[in-house]
């Protein structure tokens, strides 16, 4: 027995100090790695704490149009309100800013980029360290988005002259995946729901956009599905090129009819037994003319090509999976049948009927990828942020860049010379097919239409432009138009929409 | 056994007691003064009463305690002042916050909870409440420093307050007296007062293990067998431990309690220990710790008594629980937040409901505080369930940040160290082992009750010594200060005048020859 406690004590203090010194490490866990995680985290609602008093940044289209901003309720009180703004007209930019409602629910880049927009980003902070060291709370950043804001007025302004249902437009500069136009329709103004003075009227427009069965609030360029239609032939023919030994020139299958286990055969809206309704055609030819029959078949029968076949090259296309596009900011994953013992749906899912189901941008993505020698850019909605500091008379200035867009390619999914090959037979379409109606305009792609029914339908026309040097990937959907040919009312305002980017 | 203990500057540290005792009265002002001028942009009208109230306190104890204990350690009074003073600064910022209408939160609330009453923010906060106690306590602290001048004679008492101690934490567990808060038992309520039985009891039980120990230190000692490097003690001399086992592990079925549980079974381990130096005693302790844990977890899942499981759960996963969870008899667990009544919902449905949100709120706030903290005055820790209390932890963590909370935690360590040196420089066995023993269990009543807001260990509700708002755990506090400050006084001081006249060959120490 140890006489004098005393290395007993010692020991036992040891002890006792290592919990203190376990506290310690602990709290540096929580407060120095933790923190950003435990501030944003789902359930906290600190986060909105205070929200409405910060100066949330503006968002800018490509060419500087302010398209959201924040306004002081009362100008001078330090302790105002600020109320989120959107510009006039801001339908027509919901796919892109998105929305920001007095309740606090959020999309687009308001809520890809929340952090940076209200200012609590560690990135702005870190510019700004002097000033926090100060006690100054840095302001909400500007977000600098890469939308054409021209552009996309007349894109809306024409979807929404052809009196349908439904339509979204979407272009990407093929070169680097920026989205240059999106637009949906129908949309809704978000500053219907931002109003912060008037919470029940926010609570009562929001019950009554989200029952709206054509749920404007969902966006149609990139949130919501579509049959592709004749468009989808794209992805066929690509399938098709990248097989050994195929080109355009290719003869394939184009028969007036066939047949399927269901009812009602496959046929041609247009048998002229030159381009389709004969044993054989090129496939450049069946590409211009867009027959049914030869993309059903060359999607249900291996001996031509097969359902793996396609499946394959739409996944490399970006089929299957949620499409990144930024932060918190996808699009729904697009579908082609597969995996199912019933031909027909194969057959009719091969040339974009059916089950077949993508977003204007997936195929916007497709003409881009063709546009650019096969590979396919990450679609992205912002060029830059910027940081804010309040200056000396009080007003926000732009200090650092803190974010800037790094754009990246998704993969290569068609080789350099299938893509000039799909060019070529989209250029064909215009000069001697479906679209002759595009003629001298300058531009290139397929036309797509789907189910005709009697009120229902919808129109496609999915390519590139300039037709002579591709730059852009466009898709253009509209729907429920008196006319629903893709070439006669969908091309058109593809056409436009380009006409208003290449207008400097 | 080399270096002595005995302090060889056996002199009064005056200067530099009354030069940390200003140190610890300036921050706690400047922390009143702050709360007032971040919050209104103007010192708080009431502060300089406050203030006086504090100097006050701490001049008189100051001063009792250089007339009747010179030679005390200079640290322990200013260590207590500082931190019962910033406690009572953040008890007093959040206590403002109750004051001031949250116009948008009420209109919310109101709205989503139709014919219910909202509750401010802060509500509970006190600071005259707790003023009032620290006066109580600084008197029962200056009391017992000119009254108790022989720690030893507790030593006589010790079965008398082992008794107490014995009845003390049993008492939550009795149906009518003790009440239950955040799913634990361990309040009692008599009238109008809620008291933590378990700040008397630990006092009660390290005198009672102290005067045991000097007894049974020998025979505790002895080893029956050896295992490989374990020496055994003799089976009977296992007896107490397997006693208090028992004991404690009722605390952990009955009062669901894992916090209250680990610090009294940790208390008695670690002073056997002293007592002893038998490694073999803290393997016995710690196998029938955890063994005894598992066993009531088990069990309780097999029996099917959902509510001790689910603290456990919650410190595992209180995601499911946040806004209230409810387990359902399947074992799945329901997320109540949108039902409304939670709690008759759940009863209905036969499961056992639970909160999170005071652990969520509290872990939320030290990340809202981050490296530097948002400020005093400046953040928002009256969020927090019971942020003045339980939390106050958390509370200071996010408006002082990680670095004001390392500071604060330093406070501790110098405390708890000094507490320790007190044992080590006292010669009497049954004094070592108190001031051992009461040193190592404020350590671990920290560790528990801050590891249980940080979520390192199951949540527990005991106290933050000096910190958190209530009576019971400031008065115990301060008596351990006096006790301490005697103690250290004790063994300080010179010896007896007469023996130094004999000439000073006579008092040679022998540690500093070698």
């Amino acid at each position: 027995m140890n006489k004098s406690m005393n290395d007993q004590l010692k020991r036992v203090a040891l002890v006792g100090l290592a919990l203190i010194a376990v506290l310690m490490i602990n709290a540096n866990y929580i407060q120095a790695f933790q923190a950003k995680d435990l501030q944003t985290h789902a359930l906290n609602n600190r986060q909105h704490q205070g929200i409405f008093l910060r100066n949330r940044g503006d968002i800018y289209s490509a060419d500087k149009v302010k398209l959201a901003f924040s306004e002081p309720l009362s100008p001078g009180n330090k302790k105002s309100k600020y109320q989120r703004k959107y510009i006039k007209n801001a339908e027509v930019f919901v796919p892109i800013t998105g929305y920001f409602t007095s309740n606090l629910s959020k999309a687009g880049v308001e809520l890809s980029f929340d952090s940076i927009l209200d200012g609590q980003d560690e990135r702005q902070t870190a510019t700004s360290w002097i000033k926090t060291l100060a006690g100054e709370k840095p302001l909400g950043g500007n977000v600098y988005t890469t939308v054409d804001a021209k552009a996309q007025q007349v894109a809306y302004q024409r979807l929404t002259s052809q009196a349908l249902t439904r339509g979204a437009a979407v272009v990407i500069d093929a070169e680097t995946g920026a989205v240059k136009v999106a637009v949906g329709f129908p949309s809704f103004d978000p500053n219907t729901v931002a109003d912060v003075q008037k919470p029940d009227a926010v609570a009562a427009a929001l019950d009554k956009l989200t029952k709206d069965r054509q749920q404007p609030m969902v966006n149609k360029a990139y949130a919501e599905l579509f049959p592709p239609g004749s468009s989808f032939k794209t992805v066929v023919a690509a399938a098709f090129l990248s097989q050994n030994g195929n080109s355009m020139e290719t003869p394939v299958p184009a028969p007036i009819s066939t047949p399927t286990g269901g009812s009602k055969p496959i046929t041609n809206s247009h048998d002229d037994g030159i381009n389709c309704g004969l044993a054989t055609a090129p496939l450049i030819r069946t590409f211009a003319h867009s027959c049914n029959t030869t993309y059903a078949l060359l999607g249900a029968e291996d001996q031509y090509l097969g359902n793996e076949a396609v499946r394959s090259q739409s996944e490399k296309f970006g089929f299957y999976k949620r499409i990144p596009i930024e932060d918190d900011l996808s699009a729904p994953a697009s579908e082609y049948p597969h995996n199912v013992q019933n031909r027909d749906e194969i057959l009719r899912g091969s040339f974009g009927q059916g089950e077949t189901k993508t977003t204007p941008l997936q195929m916007a993505m497709i003409g881009a990828a063709i546009a650019n020698g096969g590979e396919m850019m990450k679609p992205y909605l912002v060029d830059k942020a910027v940081a804010r500091v309040e200056g000396d008379d009080g007003k926000p200035e732009e200090a650092g860049t803190i974010y800037k867009a790094d754009p990246s390619a998704m993969g290569k999914p068609i080789s350099s010379d299938s893509a000039g090959q799909l060019q070529e037979m989209m250029r064909r379409v215009i000069t001697d097919g479906t679209a002759g109606v595009l003629r001298g305009r300058n531009i290139a792609g397929k036309t797509g239409t789907t189910e005709l029914t009697a009120t229902r339908g919808g129109a496609w026309f999915v390519g590139f432009a300039p037709a002579d040097k591709p730059k852009y990937g466009f898709a253009v959907f509209v729907e429920g138009s008196t006319d629903l040919y893709g070439a006669s009312s969908a091309g058109p305002i593809a056409a436009d929409i380009i006409n208003a980017l290449n207008q400097k | 056994m080399t270096e002595v203990a005995t302090p060889t500057a056996a002199r009064p540290r005056r200067a530099a007691s009354l030069g940390l005792l200003v140190f610890a009265l300036v921050v706690t002002i400047a922390g009143f003064a702050q709360v007032g001028l971040a919050r209104d942009g103007s010192l708080p009208t009431n502060m300089f009463g406050y203030a006086l109230a504090i100097v006050a306190l701490a001049g008189v104890s100051y001063f009792v305690m250089q007339k009747w204990t010179p030679y005390a350690d200079p640290l322990l009074l200013p260590l207590a002042v500082l931190l019962n003073g910033l406690g009572l600064m953040m008890i007093y910022r959040i206590d403002q916050t109750t004051t001031t209408d949250f116009p948008e939160e009420k209109a919310r609330f109101e709205a989503a909870n139709p014919g219910q009453e909202y509750v401010p923010f802060g509500v509970g906060a006190d600071i005259m409440g707790q003023l009032m106690w620290t006066v109580l306590s600084i008197g029962l602290f200056i009391a017992a420093l000119i009254l108790v001048k022989e720690v030893k004679a507790f030593q006589r008492y010790h079965y008398t307050l082992g008794a107490v101690g014995l009845v003390l934490l049993m008492l939550p567990m009795v149906p009518v007296i003790g009440t239950e808060l955040n799913g634990a038992r361990i309040w009692i309520k008599l009238g109008p007062f809620s008291i933590q039985p378990a700040e008397f009891c630990k006092m009660a039980f390290v005198v009672f293990f102290a005067a045991y120990l000097v007894k049974k230190r020998a025979a505790l000692s002895l080893v029956s067998r050896k295992i490989w490097l374990l020496e055994l003690p003799r089976s009977r001399d296992l007896y107490p431990i397997l006693g208090f086992w028992i004991l404690t592990l009722m605390v952990l079925a009955v009062e669901n309690d894992f916090g209250t549980a680990l610090l009294f079974f940790g208390l008695f381990v670690s002073m056997i220990y002293i007592a002893t130096g038998k490694a073999s005693w803290v393997f016995i302790g710690l196998s029938l710790f955890i063994g005894g844990v598992l066993i009531i977890y088990i069990g309780a899942q097999l029996i099917g008594i959902d509510h001790i499981n689910q603290r456990v759960e919650i410190w595992l996963s209180p995601e499911n629980y946040f806004g209230g969870g409810c387990k359902l008899p399947d074992g799945t667990v329901d997320n109540m937040m949108d039902a409304k009544p939670t709690w008759d919902e759940c009863m209905a449905a036969g499961g056992s409901y639970a909160e999170s949100d005071q652990l969520m709120a509290g872990l939320y706030a030290m990340g809202e505080g981050g490296v530097l903290g948002t400020g005093l005055g400046q953040g928002q820790p009256y969020r927090t369930p019971l942020a003045f209390s339980d939390e106050i932890f958390t509370s200071l963590a996010e408006e002082l940040g990680l670095t004001g909370i390392m500071a604060l935690l330093m406070l501790y360590v110098l405390l708890v160290e000094r507490g320790f040196k007190v044992a080590i420089a006292t010669k009497d066995e049954f004094a070592k082992l108190f001031a051992g023993g009461v040193s190592f269990v404020f350590a671990l009543q920290i560790f528990v009750i801050t590891g249980g807001v940080t979520k390192l260990i199951p949540f527990t509700g005991l106290t933050t010594p000096f910190l958190s708002q209530g009576g019971s755990s400031l008065l115990a506090n301060w008596v351990l200060i006096a006790l301490l400050i005697r103690l250290s006084h004790e063994a300080r001081k010179p010896a007896p005048v007469a023996i130094q006249d004999e000439g000073m060959t006579q008092i040679v120490n022998v540690g500093n020859l070698r």
